[in-house]
């Protein structure tokens, strides 16, 4: 027999801010006010960017008003800042776990859960790391029942279970939360999670279906964009019929930089930015993007962990207002900083995978340049990691790709010929949002399903020869959020845009 | 009564008038039931004679006797009426006087002269006043007036003011002139005694032949007060003490007769005039002196009223102003007096309270629509707030919420509609399923009690000003609660919210066709299409009827309204990008409501879908709101009565809702009531659905059911 059913009505007051801080002073205002006035100016902060100063006031809330009813809230607006904000994950937990242990009624307390479910889970591909997440999150619905933070702690709960390559469970946590929670906010994200897991299982028209209901009109416009360039992705390869092109260019706006070759690298930023590298240069795709940072002798470009665009100059990965990390192994019992870096990819922890034009294989360093290993002896001129920190290594000799989980294991490959295609002359891979891997020929784009049986191969792109859009000597390509390609291509000196 | 009859005269052979004819028929007028006797022997026998009658026939035969000069007989018939005429009885007075008189001159004509003195002298002293009748002859009238000047005196009587005086006990009334009374001579009592004025009573010796003079003046003690009022029916009252109500008058129609109010002491009072439906007036009013005094012009009263239309949702709702039946005429009701009124319109759909301090001069129009009530049948407020000021705070709180209205009955109401049913908070919360079962057939008896659709508890919430309420519709088993803060506008603004909320959308349009969004591709883009729809995936829906969209949201907007008939697409082709017309033939399918969604008052859904049940016009509709009604219901625990309309849908089996959704619903039901083996019939037939969906938006119910399955460890 359930209980009556609770339906809590905004049991928070809010308070106008009617005056600063410093003038509380004049007024007779109980310890409670007080917090409470400085709450809400701290969250007025963190909405307008100035987070050092909301910092400051939630930090006060907490320490100084511990015993008020919204030191729980201030601390988790901390935890969240230092997760969501600062990347700093540590300073994340320490703050959810402080909630747990001192207010473990409170409000905050099941997002305290969340919190420590998502930095478990950001981090890390493992499978028995994710399942760790799971459990946190289940936390929640086991312990509080029927609170508000129930259908996001199941949803990251599925997210959890997809990440770690369980399809039916996340599926079936999904349907649960889309059945039992319908209008709650994280619906949207749960029609996203089961239309991906339905794409990865090779349910297309299923996963579109899925993808549309999240573009439903209460959705936030983040939600409905990654629906909209999920739904175009699918389109353009299981929709679009097979003798029409899976992209088309057009001469009108299809052009986005000047003369350009000799691109070694473009590389799209999860905010939209795109960047490509030459040997001397790295230059911004739109003149909106940020500046990227100073480089001597730019290799290649990747996004890092956070989306954070990272220049390969030689053997030192750089960025913007950070530190730069020098990637040396030892070698005759010295560091030899590597150099002639060709190609770096980033894990969900913060590693990198690193491989020059020489014979060593694929390097891993850790987040801050300490040499772990070799992940692969094999010969690399690209790489690319999809979502599940599986690793795409193009062996542009070889014209093959290896297929390698997070821990260096092969588990697959695309061998230079298969079924409906042969790779003639690879330059340049890269993963879709769905999963699927893109091969960049010199004249055309094939794509793949990597464990997809019996084969991978799902469709290939060309533009005729005639078409201003033809591929002749294509060196690199990107996608941007909307699935749109970007090809760099000497013979045309241009990278143009399909879609 | 007297009858009129035959005068004896006329029954008889003429001959020689009696000279006391008209005495004779006088008698005959007085005594009818006698004469009748003798007079019509077919006349139907009537009630025994009175003894006077008897007498009157004796005086009669005297009198005839005396006539006929056979006076020792006539001497001797009126002495045997004289022994049985009664003195005391005033009809019989007026025999003896005449008896006496007849026999006294009947005496003195046999010439007994001492017997005429006596007879006179007792017909004096019964009657002072007599006259003799005027054929006496001066002889015997100078007898007479010789006894009388022995025997009578007089007094003449004064009374100021003139009035009534009891003479005797004998009321007479004197007038401005003396009236002069004969009286037997001897000691008389003379009293007055009026209102306003102190009583007064004297004795009087009246001396035989001699006329006392007796004048006697009444002291005023009291004022009067005299006033007439318009309208009537004015109560008066003097320092809020009722005096009296003014009654309709006959001489002016608007204008009541007067009221007249007594002893009234001299002073200076507050009068005030009131009558319901009209300003009150108070006037001063200063009492100097004992005397009547009178209002010359009539006391108006203004009226004071206001205007009320009340404008019906409903035609055959019953109307109750201040809870007396106005019966369904909204016409019937157009004023409301001053004060605070309850208009109280029910169905047994829903029910309009407005609660209200009407002035005069208002005018309003209350538009009266329908809402699920709520009574509020507990009341629980926090310390220091009473339990009236609680639930006014509650009621005016939510008054602005549409779904439902919060109300609280009568005192009386209540009490009659809880008699045998014992309710507290407890009643409301409690878990057991004898509790639930118990709040099903309760709450329903109740609210039926009441004329409400549901009940409500209202408590406090802990905290100060918060409120827990808790609701419970008819025949439902789980109630829901709403937690707000009184003096938070927000809170406050979210309960009328959560209760105002409509019944989530239950149909839909659907082209049969999965349609998309799709970065660059401007329409919506074909996934899936049913064969014979005239589309395949890849193709683009560009226009409808010749206007253009760029998005799924605008091509379902465009179709919006139009189901059921053919609407003209163009659709650029996959293939080749040619374009062509294709006709879509939109169609409204049924959609759910989520079966647990905290943002939804299921109780009162439960009332709204059980109407639009009752009001569906289409099979569709009365498909989606059965379909829908099911849901809520089992929401609500009556899963008995949610498996009986699902039991009675037929959907066919295909994408979106159908077939398999209500195999899945009804396994639900069935799981519940512990129809084990029917549960997984159900969802056995749910799992092999491959596209139905527990909503058009999902998920799928073959993977649910599927789930079921696999916990009762049932094989797939």
């Amino acid at each position: 027999m359930t209980r009556p059913a609770q339906v809590t009505i905004g049991l928070m007051a809010t308070f106008a801010l009617l005056t600063g801080i410093g003038s509380l002073h004049s007024q007779n205002l109980s310890r409670e006010e007080v917090a409470r006035l400085q709450y809400e100016n701290g969250r007025g902060h963190m909405r307008r960017g100035n987070y050092a100063e909301g910092l400051k006031d939630f930090t006060t809330v907490a320490d100084s008003y511990p015993e008020s009813t919204l030191a729980d809230n201030a601390r988790l607006e901390i935890s969240r800042y230092y997760f969501d904000i600062a990347d700093d994950p540590a300073r994340a937990l320490k703050e959810a776990d402080e909630i747990l242990k001192r207010y473990p009624t409170s409000d905050s307390a099941p997002y305290a859960y969340l919190v420590q479910g998502e930095v478990a889970m950001e981090r890390t591909r493992r499978k028995e790391d994710l399942e760790k997440a799971v459990a946190t999150f289940d936390r929640v619905p086991g312990i509080y029942k029927d609170v508000e933070a129930v259908p996001r702690a199941n949803y990251l709960a599925a997210e959890a279970l997809r990440l770690a390559q369980r399809p039916a469970e996340a599926l079936a946590r999904y349907r649960r939360i889309v059945a039992g929670y319908p209008s709650d906010p994280v619906i949207p994200k749960a029609h996203i999670g089961t239309g991906m897991v339905l794409a990865q299982i090779g349910d297309a028209v299923g996963a579109m279906e899925e993808f549309q209901f999240a573009r439903d009109k209460e959705s936030l416009p983040e939600d409905t964009d990654v629906a909209l360039g999920r739904l175009t992705v699918l389109y353009r390869l299981y929709v679009r019929p097979p003798q029409i092109s899976a992209f088309t260019y057009s001469a009108k706006d299809g052009a986005v930089s000047g003369r350009t070759n000799d691109v070694q690298s473009i590389v799209f930023t999860p905010r939209g930015e795109g960047y490509f590298t030459t040997k001397s240069a790295i230059m911004p795709l739109a003149a909106r993007s940020e500046p990227p940072p100073a480089t001597l002798k730019p290799r290649a470009l990747a996004v890092d962990r956070r989306g954070r665009l990272v220049a390969i100059d030689a053997g030192v990965l750089k960025q913007r207002d950070r530190a730069s990390l020098t990637l040396s192994v030892l070698q005759n019992g010295a560091n030899k900083v590597l150099d002639e870096v060709v190609t770096a990819a980033s894990f969900k922890n913060g590693d990198w995978l690193v491989a020059s034009d020489d014979d060593r294989g694929i390097q891993r360093f850790g987040p801050n340049g300490k040499h772990m290993g070799v992940f692969s002896t094999a010969r690399t001129s690209r790489l690319a990691i999809n979502e599940f920190d599986e690793v795409a290594a193009l062996d542009r000799d070889a014209k093959t790709v290896r297929i390698f989980d997070e821990a260096g294991k092969a588990v697959g490959t695309i061998p230079q010929r298969g079924t409906g295609y042969e790779l003639k002359n690879p330059v340049d891979i890269a993963f879709d949002a769905l999963g699927h891997l893109y091969v960049l020929e010199r004249t055309a784009v094939l794509v793949f399903v990597p464990r997809k049986q019996p084969s991978a191969f799902v469709r290939a792109f060309t533009e005729p020869e005639t078409s201003p859009g033809a591929l002749r000597k294509a060196t690199a390509f990107a996608f941007d959020s909307q699935g749109r390609m970007y090809i760099a291509d000497d013979n045309a000196e241009k990278i143009r845009m399909y879609q | 009564m007297l009858k009129k009859f035959a005068c004896i005269n006329d029954a008889r052979p003429r001959r020689r008038q009696p000279r006391h004819l008209g005495l004779l028929c006088a008698f005959g007028l007085a005594f009818q039931p006698s004469l009748a006797l003798a007079q019509a022997p077919s006349q139907a026998p009537t009630a025994p004679a009175p003894a006077v009658n008897i007498n009157a026939s004796l005086l009669i035969d005297g009198m005839r006797f005396y006539d006929a000069a056979r006076y020792p007989d006539a001497i001797t018939s009126f002495s045997r009426a004289i022994d049985l005429l009664n003195a005391g009885d005033p009809q019989q007075r007026d025999l003896l006087a005449r008896a006496y008189e007849y026999r006294a001159r009947a005496r003195y004509v046999v010439k007994d002269t001492v017997g005429t003195e006596l007879d006179f002298t007792l017909l004096l002293r019964l009657r002072p006043d007599y006259q003799p009748a005027a054929e006496m002859s001066p002889r015997v009238l100078a007898t007479f007036v010789d006894v009388k000047k022995k025997v009578v005196g007089e007094m003449s009587l004064r009374l100021s003011p003139p009035g009534e005086l009891i003479v005797d006990g004998v009321s007479y009334t004197v007038g401005s002139e003396p009236l002069i009374m004969p009286v037997v001579a001897g000691e008389h009592t003379v009293a007055a005694k009026r209102r306003a004025y102190a009583p007064v009573e004297q004795k009087i010796l009246v001396v035989a032949g001699e006329t006392v003079p007796v004048a006697i003046t009444l002291e005023r003690t009291s004022a009067t007060f005299i006033v007439r009022t318009a309208p009537e029916g004015v109560e008066v009252l003097f320092d809020g003490v009722p005096k009296g109500v003014t009654v309709k008058g006959t001489d002016r129609p608007d204008v009541s007769a007067p009221l007249v109010i007594q002893d009234l002491a001299k002073g200076t009072y507050v009068t005030r005039y009131q009558r319901e439906c009209y300003r009150p007036l108070e006037r001063p009013l200063e009492i100097t002196q004992f005397a009547d005094s009178e209002l010359l012009e009539p006391i108006r009263l203004d009226p004071s009223v206001a205007k009320v239309t009340l404008r019906m949702s409903e035609p055959n709702a019953t109307i109750y102003v201040d809870g007396v039946s106005k019966g369904s005429n909204a016409a019937e009701v157009t004023n409301v007096c001053e004060g605070e009124h309850l208009i109280d319109v029910r169905s047994p759909r829903g029910r309009f309270i407005d609660r209200r301090f009407w002035r005069t001069g208002d005018v309003e129009t209350l538009n009266v629509v329908l809402r699920p009530a709520f009574a509020i049948v507990v009341n629980v407020p926090p310390a220091g707030v009473s339990a009236t000021e609680f639930r006014n705070l509650v009621e005016r709180g939510l008054a602005g919420a549409r779904g439902a209205l919060i109300f609280t009955p009568t005192e009386e109401e209540l009490n009659a509609a809880r008699r045998p049913d014992e309710l507290s908070a407890e009643f409301f919360h409690g878990t057991s399923t004898a509790a639930a079962l118990r709040r099903s057939e309760t709450g329903d008896r109740v609210a039926a009690r009441l004329g409400a659709q549901g009940i409500v508890a209202i408590e406090s919430g802990g905290r100060p000003d918060s409120v827990q309420m808790t609701l419970l519709a008819a025949g439902s088993s789980e109630p829901e609660v709403l937690t707000f803060d009184l003096n938070d506008q927000t809170s406050r603004a979210n309960a009328v919210t959560a209760l105002t909320t409509d019944v989530p959308t239950i149909l839909r349009l659907s082209i049969d066709a999965l349609v998309v969004d799709v970065a660059s591709v401007p329409g919506a883009v074909v996934v899936r299409a049913t064969q014979g729809s005239g589309l395949v995936p890849g193709d683009v829906i560009v226009d409808v009827a010749g206007t253009s969209v760029t998005s799924v949201a605008e091509l379902m907007a465009r179709l919006n309204g139009q189901q059921g008939q053919s609407v003209p697409v163009t659709v650029r082709s996959a293939a080749g990008g040619a374009t062509r017309s294709v006709s879509l033939v939109p169609r409204l399918v049924p959609d759910t409501i989520p079966l647990a969604d905290r943002h939804l008052l299921y109780n009162g859904l439960l009332l709204r879908l059980a109407e639009a049940l009752r009001e569906t016009r289409t099979p569709v509709d009365a498909t989606a709101a059965r379909l829908n009604l099911a849901i809520v219901q089992m929401r609500l625990g009556r899963w008995g009565e949610a498996a009986g309309n699902l039991e009675q849908l037929r959907l066919p089996d295909g994408p979106g809702v159908s077939a398999g959704t209500v195999a899945y619903l009804l396994g639900l039901c069935y799981d519940a009531v512990g129809r084990r083996a029917d549960a997984v019939a159900s969802y056995t037939t749910a799992s092999k659905s491959a596209d139905s969906m527990l909503s058009l938006k999902g998920p799928r119910t073959a993977a649910l059911a599927q789930e079921k399955l696999q916990l009762a460890g049932a094989p797939r």
